[in-house]
């Protein structure tokens, strides 16, 4: 009889165990996915370069369950400035940081700043490439293809070309490869680099008046969007300077200029999927933190595509270049 | 574990079968709840492609309703020489800016004619290599719906740019009465469409509508930037080939329903694709409760069945238990009466041929006991004349020899024995008076047989108060006297021994007589025939039985003998003090 008992026992516990189970599952039927918080540092960022990245990034954020945090900024004057932008998220919450660093003086502040909070670095791996999750394009790339343009744009009129180089922000690590391999792919070609001047250099010699003599230049290469801009500014600015601009960038205003024809040809890298990557990334990093993984590490490159005037709206330039949600 | 009793019988076959038609009624109605569901989403998602498909359509409608109005009340109305039809297009162009971008009427050779809103026409546009531009010219009456381009025709310093649907077709213009050929464009903006599009797409779930042309080629998609970066696909190629209907297809690894609808005027194709998974994840709840319910039930049927096959099981284990201790071997056992009617009735009748046996087994000791008594009684009323004809006649020598003293012992002895032989008739009598009886008995013998024989008595006091059976003392000693002091010639003896061991009680007969072989000793208790040769003729089986009879099966004679060194006999029997309580009982039968 007790065997018995100790049967009918057993099958009413299972029975019981399966009935806790099931509920269990049914009360967490649509229940919502946990978001975690993200903040996004980007330098300037309400700047309209950033527009098909951010819609990248709300798209990757949704799909992945992020609340996104884009940080209004201005252009930051230094990393420290950067880096307390950072930490300011970090005190509010945010569970990882995706973030495009614009100074590195000191590696050791950012990671410091960071610890071991998920990070995504964009754009700027700062040399740090084996430690952090970055995605960006390959400025080495970036660089040559800029010269490429040059070289295909000013076809057969190379020689004696003079050439003037607006390095960008020389304090970020891509921008330093990206004018290396630049200034690489130019040296075997006739042309010949009459100046190369950093963001801060540029800034710098325009508030002292000192560029107007050192403006002859047959072609300004911009190594950066702000660059481009810059170079399209000072053009616009000066109606007897009559520079043909190759750069990189991809802002509205850059794009005006080279459907205007200011602009000989633009390198754009796709903003759209390194949004959507950054936050795919950081979800990963995400996951594997609450598994009680170590930090993962991935290096994602974006694509980027050589638009010149006659292939802007080519249909699949205009799709990358036009963000339609934009 | 009683896996074969009947509870657990009952309880199994009704879970089993219970079980069997819980599930087939839950597959089935399950299967049918999902097919039902199924159908739900196919209709649902008809319904959103028509009520799309008509918003759209109202939309485009309106787009024509604007190419046609300023076709045909402007257009055709005016000399271009002459007349400018700027304010119409500008009227026409602010009562609809919400939906237009710009309106454009250009020349076959792609000269503008007029635009609005005003604008710097871009320095290098060729329109004529515009694909809008292409499919209408010197197509009279034809509308044509490009695919969403971003716009490429004014300057707008503002760093803007729009994506539009160019809707195009062919003018006549008048220039001094002659008619030329151009082309009217109305772009209309694309985030009307788009707008139309995400409505359609504001259900949160998995289930999505997408736009194409007629060449396949993507319109909108809740995930064109994705499509576009090369992030995500779309079986859009596929989707072409299907005409206005639902097909089952296979995506990416993903099963999916996809329901086609053609948009008048355009031939675009509005595409819903719902997700197989989205029914699965739709039925999750569903799922759950079934399962819930079917444990409950479950739960509830074991238990229930556990209580009815319980309620069915127990009168029978009780009866069941009854017959148990009735096996066992109690005589008397409680019959259990209970439980069901059928039982009950089972109960009822085995308490009855209890009842019956019990009467016939009372029935069978009494006339054993009676058919006991009787030989019993008729054995002594054989020897009693023989042995009272010996003693009166030793008496007759005696008196005629002038023994007088011997003569009177003799008949004290006589008187007393049959006292005891008669005992008021009573069977069980104490130890001291079957003592008496005995000694007696020897005191006669010793007299008859000339004192040829000694006999002894060695009895414990203490046993003389407990309850013997009457006479089984004098057969032994008659047994000894005869079979054994015979031939002694005045060496003969016979010891008498009573003692008490624990609960039982002993007397023991002991001779130095001859002595049989052991084998032939153990004959004398089991062969009830056995021919006797000489005494009473009362055998000690018969005296054996009737301590068995009384006592019980434990009790009665051990016999011991070895040739030329005499016989032991011993009763055996229970210490029962004598009351008349017991007297009675064992009278009766009633205690063993």
């Amino acid at each position: 009889m007790t065997g018995k008992r100790l049967w009918i026992g057993l099958i009413v516990t299972a029975m019981v165990a399966i009935l806790v189970y099931v509920s269990y599952g049914m009360i967490n039927v649509g229940k919502k996915e946990t978001y975690h918080s993200v903040a996004v540092v980007l330098g300037d960022s309400s700047h309209d370069r950033w527009n098909a990245f951010k819609e990248g990034l709300e798209q990757g954020a949704e799909e992945n369950h992020i609340h996104l945090n884009v940080v209004f900024t201005g252009v930051f004057q230094n990393q420290e400035e950067e880096c307390a932008a950072i930490r300011r998220e970090l005190e509010n919450g945010a569970e990882g940081i995706i973030v495009q660093m614009t100074a590195e003086e000191s590696p050791e502040l950012f990671e410091k700043t960071v610890g071991e909070t998920p990070t995504v670095l964009i754009e700027n791996d700062m040399g740090l490439e084996d430690e952090y999750t970055t995605v960006a394009a390959n400025q080495s790339e970036v660089g040559v293809a800029v010269a490429q343009s040059v070289l295909s744009g000013e076809s057969g009129d190379i020689q004696g070309l003079r050439v003037g180089v607006l390095a960008g922000n020389q304090e970020m690590h891509s921008q330093r490869v990206c004018l290396e391999s630049f200034l690489d792919a130019m040296e075997g070609s006739e042309a010949k680099i009459v100046w190369i001047r950093s963001e801060e250099e540029w800034d710098r010699d325009i508030s002292a008046g000192l560029l107007a003599g050192d403006a002859e230049a047959d072609v300004v290469v911009a190594l950066d969007n702000n660059a481009t801009e810059c170079a399209i500014a000072f053009l616009q600015d000066n109606s007897d300077v009559s520079w043909r601009i190759y750069g990189e960038g991809r802002s509205e205003k850059a794009i005006y200029y080279l459907d205007k024809g200011s602009v000989r040809a633009l390198v754009v890298p796709g903003g759209f999927y390194m949004g959507y990557k950054s936050a795919e990334l950081m979800a990963q990093k995400l996951k594997l933190k609450t598994s009680g993984e170590k930090k993962g590490r991935a290096e994602t490159h974006v694509d980027f595509l050589t638009v010149t005037r006659e292939n802007l709206y080519d249909k699949n330039v205009e799709k990358i270049l036009y963000p339609i949600a934009g | 574990m009683e896996l074969r009793s009947i509870q657990m019988t009952i309880a199994v076959s009704f879970t089993v079968v219970s079980v069997c038609i819980m599930c087939f009624l839950v597959l089935t109605l399950y299967g049918q709840f999902s097919r039902r569901i199924e159908d739900q989403y196919v209709e649902n998602s008809a319904q959103l492609l028509n009520q799309t498909a008509i918003n759209l359509e109202g939309h485009l409608r309106n787009m024509r309703w604007i190419s046609d109005a300023m076709y045909y009340s402007v257009i055709k109305d005016k000399d271009l020489a002459v007349q400018s039809m700027d304010d119409e297009m500008n009227l026409l162009y602010e009562a609809n800016k919400d939906n237009l971008v710009s309106i454009a009427c250009y020349t076959n050779d792609g000269s503008l004619t007029a635009a609005a809103p005003i604008a710097t026409v871009k320095a290098d546009v060729d329109v004529t290599t515009h694909r809008w531009f292409q499919d209408a010219v010197g197509q009279l009456e034809n509308f044509h719906f490009s695919t969403p381009h971003v716009q490429n025709l004014f300057d707008d310093p503002s760093y803007r740019y729009y994506w539009v649907v160019s809707l195009s077709r062919t003018v006549e213009l008048n220039h001094n009465g002659e008619t030329s050929l151009g082309v009217l464009l109305v772009d209309m903006n694309y985030s009307s469409i788009e707008r139309i599009l995400k409505k359609a797409n504001e259900d949160a779930s998995a289930e999505y509508v997408y736009l194409m042309d007629q060449d396949g080629e993507i319109i909108y998609h809740p995930k064109q930037d994705q499509i576009y970066a090369g992030i995500s696909s779309e079986n859009n190629l596929a989707a072409l080939s299907y005409e206005d209907e639902t097909v089952q297809e296979s995506f990416e690894g993903e099963k999916r329903l996809v329901t086609v609808k053609t948009v008048s005027y355009t031939g675009w194709k509005l595409v819903s694709v719902v997700p197989m998974e989205v029914y699965s994840m739709g039925m999750e709840s569903t799922r759950y409760l079934v399962i819930i319910l079917v444990i409950l039930a479950l739960l509830a049927t074991v238990l229930l069945n556990q209580l009815v096959s319980a309620r069915i099981a127990k009168p029978l284990k009780k009866l069941n238990a009854s017959v148990e201790e009735w096996e066992a071997g109690n005589l008397h056992p409680d019959i259990y009466v209970g439980g069901s009617t059928e039982v009950m009735h089972l109960g009822n009748t085995l308490r009855s041929t209890v009842e019956q046996i019990q009467q016939l087994m009372q029935d069978i000791v009494v006339e054993q006991e009676e058919k006991r008594k009787s030989e019993l009684d008729a054995l002594q009323s054989q020897i009693n004349p023989h042995f009272l004809y010996n003693t009166l006649d030793s008496i007759v020598w005696m008196i005629t020899g002038e023994k007088y003293e011997e003569a009177v012992f003799m008949v004290t002895q006589l008187a007393s024995l049959f006292r005891v032989s008669l005992s008021q008739g009573k069977t069980v009598i104490r130890i001291e008076d079957e003592l008496r009886h005995a000694q007696n008995y020897m005191n006669i013998q010793k007299i008859r047989y000339k004192n040829v024989f000694q006999a002894d008595f060695d009895i414990e006091p203490g046993i003389l108060g407990y309850c013997t059976v009457k006479l089984i003392l004098q057969p032994l000693l008659e047994n000894a006297i005869y079979y054994g002091m015979e031939y002694m010639d005045g060496e003969g003896k016979i010891r008498v021994n009573g003692y008490r061991k624990g609960d039982d009680i002993f007397l023991e007969v002991q001779d130095n007589g001859p002595g049989i072989p052991q084998e032939e000793a153990s004959r004398l208790l089991t062969e009830e025939n056995r021919e006797r040769k000489r005494g009473s003729g009362v055998g000690l089986i018969n005296v054996h039985s009737r301590i068995q009879l009384r006592f019980g099966p434990q009790y009665g004679l051990q016999i011991e003998s070895c040739p030329d060194e005499g016989t032991t006999v011993t009763i055996h029997i229970p210490a029962i003090p004598y009351t008349e309580e017991n007297q009675r009982q064992l009278e009766e039968g009633k205690r063993k």
